[in-house]
């Protein structure tokens, strides 16, 4: 008898175990540690690789997925470049913020995220990326290209960390107080041109069943543009600026701002904001104000193409977010809205500078950008003809705030991703009004302290 | 007799509701997928008539809905394949030859059905970037196949025990080696089994969000359920249009179910009876 | 997922070592051999992508790590000494033990459901197996997405199915508020838990010997009371499996959160997966949310092992 056993009797048992011992040594020595991160440590900025003209595939994150009626100017832009450098191949990728802000550190860290992004302009986004070095810095660009002449100082200092510029304003952006005017004409309501006519006009909005403020939080960031509003219109830029640094030595528990705080909260007691607003999304509220369901709106300047897009045949205009003393000089919550960045997984830097030159440098880039209602981060002389009335609004309201008081910064979105993440729970909680504004003030001051004690 | 005429008819009420329950979500996104945002927005519960198709066309092209699709389909596929591939010679050394150790490492890799996928993917995001498997659907292959693996050893290993010892014994004296015995003894008397794993180990790949969310960061290797949740704060505002890439997406998955329904429920029922 | 209710009594039945029957010979002669080899496979994808990382987790708990910058540095035992005094994991926990209890609520359905349809006189049994089953096939991102719209305040179903009873009054911002967000999360996850349910216990009923009910029957006893006295007694194993997966999963849910509320309003719907989450990946805290999944797991495999443990008293 064939017994399957002469043939396979062989060293058998040990093999399993001998793999397991194997899997077993492997996990300790795993135990001593092989995770480790991004190593590439370089500041100066690489120059090799694919020279603009070559053939490169570039991936680009934008995003404008939360601005759809801008992805076809960004597409336009894109085409002319790929005409005019035909063996570059550009893909460009939108996401909305909250999509970006969730994967891009994490995409970026895999080490094969894209070319370019475009990602907010604060210590806590690109700041981060740039200190984690997974972003280029771009001063060889910059100096080749002659950035630095065209940007303004703002824009330059604000993307500038540990001396190196490490993004390219994309837009200026500053949240102020659109209104349906043709609606407040309607219904006799006066212009909220001070504080105290923007409550009256919130009270003959809620009297008419018109929502006052259209506003939706489920998106979480919303409410730093509500409650920023709030304490840009009651607290001096530099004391915001000390709270919203790591550098800085600001307390949130300033008794000024958990006081503006405490005010937007008001807001919302009062009846003058969108109902449910913690389950609306931020593109639901936007709609409520297309549709003249909610009479005013503050949001940033970033909104004014969609609004261009949406509101076509409605007189909209745009205000600076009133100052709750009126003789305080005029400020502005904001800064950029976006900016474009390279980053370290790119194999062709050289082209993705060119490429970042033409959309946001070039004449016509320039002119399309304005045209559809983004505000330039370069030095304009004039204020060119033919623009519509709610982007020249726009235009002037943020270069005024810029001489006068001054743009502050993202409440709550401009340190560290601690404080964002303590800002985006704990704002929807204080503004259904279940907690204190202290109590918010002192998490939001927590997380902080942890930032700032470097256990980011 | 009317009590008994009452109490069927009051089981017949509870099960259609129930049925309503389960059927009308989906009909009232479906519904939505035809309409427009202004009739949503004027008669939620309301009929468009015509249907708007034209959202499916918005849906399809601006969220590159094919190429989501392809990627899930790849994705599930390899993932069933590898499950099997490493987990029938498995469980025939454990439960038919009963390989030394083979008790342990059992025992071990049952541990993997209490492990949350949270326990590992910190790390796996580091070892899969240095192996260069970020961003690949190979990648996110291999951890899939690695978490559905304790659920496919458990149900091959418990049908192989009840496997009559007779029919075993006969294929070794009739000097079958391992591999026959595999082929042509093990394979064919598992196949309700190996066909109720197909199904599931494909439904949960298909459906798996969290590790494509973390190993498929790129739009040309991501599947549908990331696709889909990211499709839905691009279009946020229409809600037809979130309805037409919804239902996409729900479709096939439906259509699936009600040719092989038989072998899920089967796959279910077998799967605790065990 | 059911393995964990079956192995230590499979052990119990294994047959004693030693026996020299001609049977025993057989296998003794296939015992070891190469057949060794066939586990390698298994083991090595095992080893890799689940033993290997588990280990990794362990070690990166006991790290401070921000997951981009630089290596782990070794932090002893901070993480866990924070753990301890984190109330925002015991919330976190505390949602996911909700989550618990609010699915016994959908177990209980799939077992009225599964005692109607097997009934001897139901007709259409397949059709309302299969229809009701049908939300258990779907991708939780898709039922999150879909449940997103139907509990929008202004154009949901929710809302205006309300309206169109005439129960306006009962109108609400069902995950604009902390005090319904949870629940109406923990529904939406039932309504994919009880076709499940239902099938397992459909399973388990066609198994109870007829003549149990009959016997019950001539005893006097009406459908309720033989329903109570010899279903339930018979659906024993299928309970116990369905309140130990469902804990099992519910523990480590994240899908719907994730969906439909990102943890809010507030943190009123955050579950620790989705804590885990947002330390490791968020605020890139990579050694604390990595101790967070060590004290997950811990969690999950002590009760389990308490719940087996009690089983097995009891039986």
């Amino acid at each position: 008898m064939r017994n399957a056993a002469n043939r396979l009797h062989l060293p058998g048992p040990a093999r399993p175990a001998a793999a397991l011992t194997a899997l077993v040594v492997a996990g300790i020595l795993a135990l001593a540690g092989c995770v480790s991160g991004q190593g590439s440590s370089g500041t100066s900025a690489p120059t090799g690789g694919p020279q603009p003209g070559d053939s490169a595939h570039l991936t680009v994150l934008s995003q404008l997925g939360d601005n759809p009626a801008l992805q076809p100017v960004l597409n336009r832009l894109n085409a002319a470049y790929m005409k005019s450098h035909p063996k570059t191949k550009v893909t460009i990728q939108y996401l909305t913020l909250d999509e970006l802000t969730k994967t891009v550190p994490s995409t970026l860290a895999s080490g094969s995220g894209p070319d370019v992004i475009d990602y907010d302009a604060n210590e806590s986004t690109i700041g981060s990326l740039a200190n984690a070095h997974l972003l280029v810095p771009l001063d060889t660009y910059a100096n080749s290209y002659g950035w630095h002449a065209k940007l303004t100082p703002s824009t330059v200092t604000r993307l500038t960390y540990d001396g190196h510029l490490y993004g390219v304003g994309r837009s200026s952006e500053g949240v102020g107080l659109f209104y349906n005017a043709d609606l407040f004409r309607r219904l006799g309501i006066a212009a909220p041109t001070s504080y105290a006519a923007m409550i009256a006009a919130a009270q003959q909005l809620k009297s008419h069943g018109v929502i006052p403020f259209a506003f939706g939080d489920k998106d979480q960031w919303p409410s730093s543009h509500l409650i920023g509003a709030a304490i840009h219109s009651m607290v001096p830029v530099n004391t915001i600026k000390a709270v919203e640094t790591l550098a800085g030595h600001g307390r949130w528990t300033d008794p000024a701002i958990v006081s503006a705080i405490a005010t937007a909260a008001g807001w919302v007691k009062d009846g003058y904001v969108t109902p449910d607003f913690n389950g609306v999304s931020f593109a639901q509220a936007e709609g409520e104000f297309y549709t003249g369901k909610a009479g005013m709106f503050v949001e940033g300047t970033g909104v004014v193409p969609d609004l261009e897009a949406n509101m076509a045949h409605v007189d909209v205009r745009f205000l600076p977010f009133p100052m709750k003393d009126p003789s305080a000089k005029q400020q502005m919550e904001g800064g950029l809205g976006g900016a474009w960045a390279i980053t370290t997984a790119s194999n062709a830097p050289a082209v993705a500078a060119d490429w970042i030159n033409f959309v946001h440098f070039s004449p016509e880039a320039q002119r399309a950008w304005l045209a559809a209602g983004v505000l330039p981060t370069t030095s304009t002389s004039s204020t060119p003809s033919g623009l519509s009335a709610l982007i020249k609004d726009s235009l002037q309201v943020t270069q005024a705030a810029q001489a006068d008081g001054g743009v502050g910064f993202w409440t709550g979105y401009a340190s560290s991703p601690l404080v964002t993440d303590a800002w985006n729970s704990g704002a929807q909680v204080v503004l259904s009004g279940q907690q204190s504004a202290a109590a918010f003030a002192n998490n939001l001051q927590d997380a902080l302290d942890q930032a700032r004690s470097g256990g980011k | 007799m009317t009590s008994h005429r009452v109490s069927r008819g009051a089981s017949y009420a509870a099960l259609i509701f129930m049925t309503l329950v389960s059927l009308l979500p989906l009909m009232w996104v479906l519904n939505s997928s035809v309409r427009t945002e202004a009739d949503i927005d004027a008669h939620p519960l309301g009929v468009t008539w015509p249907p708007h198709w034209s959202n499916y066309r918005e849906a399809w092209t601006q969220a590159r809905f094919s190429s989501y699709f392809l990627n899930s389909v790849v994705v599930a596929v390899a993932t069933v394949g590898v499950v099997l591939l490493c987990t029938i010679p498995a469980a025939y050394a454990i439960a038919v030859v009963r390989v030394r150790y083979s008790r342990a490492v059992f025992y071990v890799i049952l541990l993997g059905l209490m492990i949350p996928v949270w326990s590992i993917v910190i790390p796996l995001f580091y070892e899969m970037r240095s192996l260069g498997l970020i961003n690949t659907r190979s990648g996110a292959v291999l951890i899939e196949a690695a978490v559905g693996l304790p659920f496919a050893v458990f149900m091959l290993r418990a049908a192989l025990r009840d496997l009559p010892r007779d029919v075993v014994e006969a294929a070794v004296i009739d000097g079958a080696g391992h591999l026959r015995m595999l082929r042509s003894v093990v394979v064919p008397l598992c196949m309700p089994t190996i066909k109720a794993l197909i199904v599931f180990e494909f439904m949960w790949s298909w459906n798996e969000l969290v590790v494509p969310l973390f190993f498929l960061q790129t739009d040309s290797v991501r599947t549908l359920p990331i696709g889909l949740s990211f499709f839905q704060g691009r279009f946020g505002a229409d809600p037809a249009i979130v309805a037409a890439g919804t239902s996409m997406a729900v479709l096939p998955v439906l259509a699936v179910y009600l040719a092989l329904n038989r072998q899920f429920i089967d796959g279910i029922t077998a799967g605790a009876s065990k | 997922m059911t393995t964990v209710v079956q192995w230590n009594r499979s052990e119990a039945h294994a047959p004693p070592t030693g026996a020299t029957t001609p049977a025993r010979r057989a296998r003794g002669a296939l015992w070891g051999g190469r057949a060794g080899y066939f586990l390698l496979p298994a083991i090595a994808l095992y080893g890799a992508f689940m033993v290997w990382p588990i280990g990794q987790t362990i070690w990166l708990s006991f790290t401070n790590w921000d997951g981009i910058t630089g290596s782990p540095t070794w932090h002893g035992l901070d993480n866990y000494r924070r753990l301890v005094g984190d109330a925002r994991f015991l919330h976190a926990l505390e949602h996911n033990l909700e989550w618990v209890v609010g699915s016994w609520l959908a177990q209980g359905l799939g077992l009225l459901v599964a005692a109607l349809l097997s009934a001897q006189w139901i007709r259409g049994r397949t059709f309302f197996r299969t229809v009701i089953f049908i939300p258990a096939t779907m991708s939780l991102v898709v039922v999150g997405i879909v449940w997103d719209q139907i509990y929008d305040p202004n154009r949901g179903l929710l809302n205006t199915g309300l309206d169109g009873m005439g129960l306006h009054r009962l109108d609400h911002g069902w995950l604009a508020d902390q005090h319904t967000a949870m629940p109406a999360v923990i529904a939406t996850a039932n309504w994919t838990y009880y076709g499940f349910a239902m099938v397992i216990f459909l399973g388990g009923l066609q198994s109870i010997d007829r003549s149990l009910y009959e016997a019950a029957a001539i005893d006097g006893c009406g459908p309720i009371r033989q329903f109570w006295y010899v279903a339930i007694p018979g659906l024993r194993n299928q309970i116990t499996l369905l309140l130990l997966v469902s804990f099992i999963n519910t523990l480590r849910t994240f899908d719907l959160v994730y969906v439909m509320t990102n943890g809010g309003p507030g943190r009123s719907t955050e579950v620790a997966a989705y804590y885990i989450y947002s330390l490791a990946f968020v605020t890139q805290q990579v050694g604390y949310g990595a101790s967070v999944a060590v004290a997950l797991t811990v969690v999950v495999l002590v009760v389990t092992v308490l719940f087996l443990r009690l089983r097995e008293r009891e039986a």
